[in-house]
């Protein structure tokens, strides 16, 4: 398992005074993530809800203060954690999620950092045992429109077969190829960008799909996007990735472990 | 020793059968209250609607006369100004100009930008600068104070829906001189910067869309001063008159947001039901466990009463931004279906925007 390419770095508990943290490193795009999980906690009695656990996430840049960038990044780990933590089992308590961007290629790019920092947070949670309702793991796929001068690892892309629907104006689009987890190089040729959590139970936890149009904007932007077969397609892609590598990661990541 | 005689006079009699006032029902217990009108046959919202019914809006372009363009929309109770102002971005000599059009680079954090606007630069994103502010008193739940999460969290995704869309042509932000004959990148002087300012007057819920609307309304009914290179003087001079439009993409994409509510199943057995809320009110948000927003773009031609180009005669559509946070019970036949309704709503909202006579000011 460890040999292969496109297995991500996990280090855990690398902070020993937290309840549980996790370092992980993309495999491809070599974005890292720290994390820190403690709780639950005493909360702030502003922040105290009656009959669930309060979810904090703070996101800490790698560069500079945090900045509005932050704000949404934490705000959408926040929503996709609300639905995976049994808030209900620890009320009126804080657990407090801290994560450090430590290194990335682009540190204002949303895609390329989203996928790594729900990893890690949701290792993280496993270390310190708050309970959840299942585990999630997040894939980011980049399309690309073709795939000169790509350098991939091997099993890192695929291709997306001829566009459904039937329309004859897009059958030109059937050489689409699909990029797992993209460095900035790669998705700055991309086509669109899709970044795809999925629970265990293969139930979709959040998407964030961009279209990236091409051209100087205006009249040159219409008419790109994609049609919403070839979405769904590339979420059944997505689906399997999650459930069937992701899981495979944590359960190999956990069972290094001897004791928790 | 008061309560004594009313333990005894309720043990001996039937009790008071509980029942509230529906405004009281409504206050206590929102979820019950949410649930009880959803499972009626047919299923209807405590504010009228049906599910899939989106709230009637109305837009009054360039109502603020001190800005170059702009435009309020209403739907329902969320009320939202929009103001764009231009502002001349002038190229130094020696500049790149290729360097303030780069696509990719989105720098918004302010400390994150400083790779592009340390060098004296914006980047296109850069180029237009959208602000959402959420005015005290316009929902209970945002108190006076700096801008809050949801503040930030719209401004930013904002500024992502300019930059990934590509709204606006950047020809049209070009100040070029006109008189000399240098090659085409040469001859830019400047630029137009646009500030998009988006001003939350009342929120009820499904702010997102009422402030993208605002936008792209108020971007089209924009006209800038006619500004052109006077090589004596070497400035920027702009003409009194307004009469620079910005021009815009032919198919303008449009977002729309469905909120998931979950509902209890009887049975207790099963997959637990759930109903999805086309354009939910701030009652409706506050108990949706999953948000769903669709950004979207439908033929124009389709729009306009032409024959369909396809021949299922559905609107041909094109999606280029699906988001959904939190929850698990969304699947894929929900996103295929809530893309249909997207579509038609993104009709709407093109056909009212062509209606609205976008008159210069």
């Amino acid at each position: 398992m460890t040999s292969s390419p496109l297995t991500p770095e996990i280090s855990l508990n690398p902070l020993p005074q937290s309840d549980g943290s996790c370092q992980y490193t993309c495999p491809t795009s070599r974005t890292t993530i720290l994390t820190s999980v403690n709780g639950p906690l005493e909360v702030r009695p502003k922040d105290e809800l009656p009959n669930h656990a309060t979810i904090e996430v703070v996101v800490k840049p790698g560069i500079g203060v945090a900045g509005v960038r932050e704000t949404r990044l934490s705000s959408i780990i926040h929503s996709t954690l609300q639905s995976l933590i049994l808030t209900n089992h620890h009320p009126r308590t804080l657990i407090q999620i801290v994560a450090q961007i430590v290194q990335a290629e682009d540190h204002t790019s949303l895609p390329l950092l989203l996928t790594p920092l729900i990893n890690c947070t949701i290792l993280s949670l496993l270390i310190a045992g708050i309970p959840m309702r299942t585990v999630g793991w997040s894939v980011h796929l980049a399309v690309l429109q073709d795939g000169k001068g790509v350098k991939s690892v091997e099993g890192q892309t695929f291709g997306l077969g001829g566009s459904g629907g039937g329309d004859e104006m897009e059958t030109e689009e059937s050489e689409q190829l699909v990029v797992r987890n993209p460095g900035s190089d790669i998705l700055s040729r991309a086509k669109s960008s899709h970044t795809l959590t999925f629970s265990k139970e293969g139930e979709i936890l959040l998407i964030e799909s961009l279209e990236y149009s091409q051209g100087s904007g205006g009249e040159s932007a219409d008419g790109q996007g994609w049609d919403i077969s070839d979405f769904v397609k590339l979420a059944e892609e997505g689906k399997r990735i999650c459930c069937e590598e992701g899981v495979e990661v944590i359960r190999a990541a956990l069972a290094e472990r001897k004791a928790f | 020793m008061s309560t004594l005689p009313s333990q005894v006079s309720s043990g001996n009699s039937q009790p008071p059968p509980l029942t509230f006032s529906t405004s009281l029902f409504r206050q206590i217990s929102p979820a019950l209250y949410l649930q009880r009108h959803l499972l009626h046959s047919p299923p209807t919202r405590p504010n009228g609607r049906s599910p899939f019914q989106c709230r009637d809006f109305t837009l009054t372009t360039n109502s603020l006369s001190h800005a170059h363009g702009s435009a309020v929309v209403r739907a329902g109770d969320t009320a939202v100004v929009c103001g764009i102002r231009g502002e001349i971005l002038t190229v130094a000599p020696g500049d790149d100009p290729s360097r303030f059009e780069s696509y990719h680079s989105s720098p918004t954090s302010a400390t994150h930008a400083c790779g592009s606007r340390g060098a004296g630069g914006a980047s296109w994103g850069g180029l237009i600068v959208p602000n959402v502010e959420l005015s005290t008193g316009c929902s209970k739940k945002y108190p006076l104070g700096p801008p809050g999460g949801l503040a930030q969290t719209l401004s930013d995704q904002l500024h992502e829906l300019i930059n990934v869309t590509k709204l606006v042509s950047l020809d049209s932000l070009r100040i070029y001189d006109k008189g000399s004959d240098l090659d085409s990148t040469m001859k830019i002087k400047g630029y137009w910067s646009l500030y998009v300012d988006v001003l939350c007057i009342s929120l009820d819920g499904n702010i997102l869309d009422a402030a993208w609307y605002a936008i792209v309304a108020a971007l089209k009914s924009s006209r800038l001063p006619l500004a052109c290179w006077n090589q004596t003087e070497e400035r920027i001079f702009c003409d009194a008159s307004l009469n620079h439009p910005i021009s815009l993409r032919q198919s303008l994409p449009f977002t729309t947001t469905f909120a998931l509510i979950p509902l209890p199943n009887p049975e207790g057995c099963g997959d637990e039901a759930a109903v999805l809320l086309n354009d939910p009110d701030s009652y409706e948000e506050d108990e949706a466990c999953e948000i769903l927003t669709i950004l979207s773009t439908t033929d124009l031609s389709t729009v306009q009463g032409h024959a369909p180009q396809s021949p299922s005669g559905r609107l041909r559509t094109r999606v280029e931004k699906i988001e959904k946070k939190g929850g698990w019970k969304i699947g894929i036949s929900h996103i295929e279906s809530c893309s249909h309704l997207a579509a038609s709503k993104a009709a709407q909202y093109i056909q009212s925007l062509t209606k609205e006579q976008l008159a210069p000011m």
